[in-house]
C-alpha cells in the first residue's frame, strides 16, 4: 500500500466519523429491540453483517418476532433496500477500472450513509483513489455497525430521556450538512430543493414508493430540463 | 441451521444482489444517462432528509424546531464547510429548541 493510498484511506475513515456516531445510535436500537423480540445474539450480529440496512432490519425483527413468513421477510427486505441497486448503478461508474474480484465483496459496504459521503466527495478523484476513499469511509463504519448492534444487545443500552429527538436527528442533519457543504453545481442545488419539497407530496400519494419514485421524477425532470436548456443555447 | 437463520440468510442474499448487480454489468453508460444517476442519487439524498426529519413526528412539529435546525445546520455547513460542525450545531439546536417546548 503506497503512502497515497494510505492518505486517502485515511481521509475517508476520518469523513467516517459521523457516520458511525450514527450508525451506533441506530444499531444500539436495533440490538435492543432484537433482544426484546427474543433473537439470539448470534441471529442478530448476522443479521446486520449480511444486511448491513437498519431500515429493512427494523421491520424483519418484528415479522420474525410475529411468526411471519421466510417469503414475506426476505420479499419485504428486497423492495425496501431496492435503492442500494439504484446507488450501485451511481457508483459503478467510477469504479470502472477496479477488478471485480475486488468489488464483490466491496459492494457489501454500500449503504446510503456510506454512499452519500463518498459520492459528494468524488470529485477529482483517480478511480482507484475513488475507492480507496470508499473503503476508508465504509470499512469503520461497518464495523461501528456491527459494534453497535452488540453493544445494544448486550447492555440494552437505553437513551436518556431528552436525547430522543437529538439521535433521531443525527441522519438528516448529516446529509443536509454535506450537501451544503460540497455542493457547488447551481443545478444541482435546485435539484436537491426540488427533490426535498416534492417528497412529501409523492409520498403521500404513493405511501411506502414515495422516496425513490420522487427521486426518480426529479432526476428526469431535471436531465430533460438540461438537455432543453443546452439545445436552446 | 434453525429457521430463521436461514431467513436472515436469505435477506442478506436479496440485498446482496441488489449491491453487486450494478456492478457486474459493467455499465458503459451515454454521458446523459451518467447525468440522470448523479441527478438521482443527489434527489434520493434529499429524499432521505425529509424521510430523517419526518420521521416520528407530525407535520407542525416538523416545520417547527427540527425545520429551524435544518436550515442552521445548512447555514453552518454552506459557511463553515465542516460537515461535523454543521451536524453538531444542528443537534445542538434541535435539543434546545425541543426541550424549551417549541
Amino acid at each position: 500500500m503506497t503512502r497515497e493510498t494510505l492518505a486517502t484511506f485515511r481521509e475517508g475513515a476520518r469523513a467516517a466519523v459521523p457516520v458511525c456516531f450514527g450508525f451506533f445510535g441506530v444499531t444500539m436500537a436495533l440490538g435492543i429491540a432484537a433482544h426484546a423480540a427474543g433473537l439470539s445474539l448470534g441471529e442478530v450480529l448476522l443479521m446486520s453483517a449480511v444486511v448491513f440496512a437498519a431500515p429493512a432490519q427494523f421491520p424483519a425483527i418484528d415479522l420474525l418476532a410475529a411468526g411471519g413468513q421466510a417469503v414475506q421477510v426476505v420479499l419485504s427486505t428486497f423492495v425496501i433496500n431496492a435503492r442500494f441497486a439504484v446507488l450501485g448503478l451511481t457508483l459503478a461508474p467510477h469504479f470502472g477500472r477496479i477488478r471485480k474480484a475486488i468489488l464483490m465483496p466491496a459492494a457489501q459496504l454500500i449503504s446510503v450513509s456510506t454512499f452519500a459521503v463518498s459520492f459528494l466527495r468524488f470529485q477529482q478523484r483517480s478511480a482507484q483513489g475513488k475507492f480507496v476513499y470508499f473503503l476508508g469511509v465504509a470499512i469503520p463504519s461497518y464495523t461501528c455497525y456491527l459494534v453497535g448492534t452488540v453493544v445494544g444487545y448486550l447492555f440494552g443500552v437505553r437513551i436518556p430521556g431528552g436525547f430522543e429527538e437529538g439521535i433521531q436527528f443525527v441522519f438528516p442533519a448529516y446529509l443536509t450538512a454535506l450537501l451544503a457543504a460540497e455542493l457547488r453545481e447551481r443545478q444541482a442545488i435546485l435539484l436537491v430543493c426540488a427533490a426535498f419539497l416534492t417528497t412529501p407530496l409523492v409520498e403521500s400519494l404513493v405511501p411506502g414508493w414515495g422516496l425513490i419514485l420522487n427521486a426518480v421524477i426529479v432526476a428526469t425532470g431535471a436531465v430533460v430540463v438540461e438537455a432543453w436548456w443546452e439545445s436552446r443555447s | 441451521m434453525g429457521e430463521q437463520v436461514i431467513i436472515i440468510l436469505g435477506m442478506g442474499l436479496a440485498t446482496y444482489l441488489l449491491r453487486i448487480f450494478p456492478f457486474l454489468l459493467a455499465p458503459r453508460f451515454h454521458p446523459r444517462i451518467i447525468r440522470w444517476f448523479h441527478f438521482l442519487s443527489l434527489s434520493i439524498i434529499a429524499s432521505f432528509v425529509w424521510y430523517g426529519l419526518s420521521k416520528g413526528a407530525p407535520p407542525p412539529i416538523m416545520l417547527g424546531f427540527r425545520g429551524l435546525a435544518l436550515g442552521l445546520t445548512a447555514l453552518v455547513a454552506i459557511h463553515s464547510k465542516s460537515a461535523v460542525l454543521a451536524m453538531g450545531a444542528g443537534i445542538t439546536a434541535v435539543l434546545l429548541l425541543s426541550r424549551a417546548g417549541w
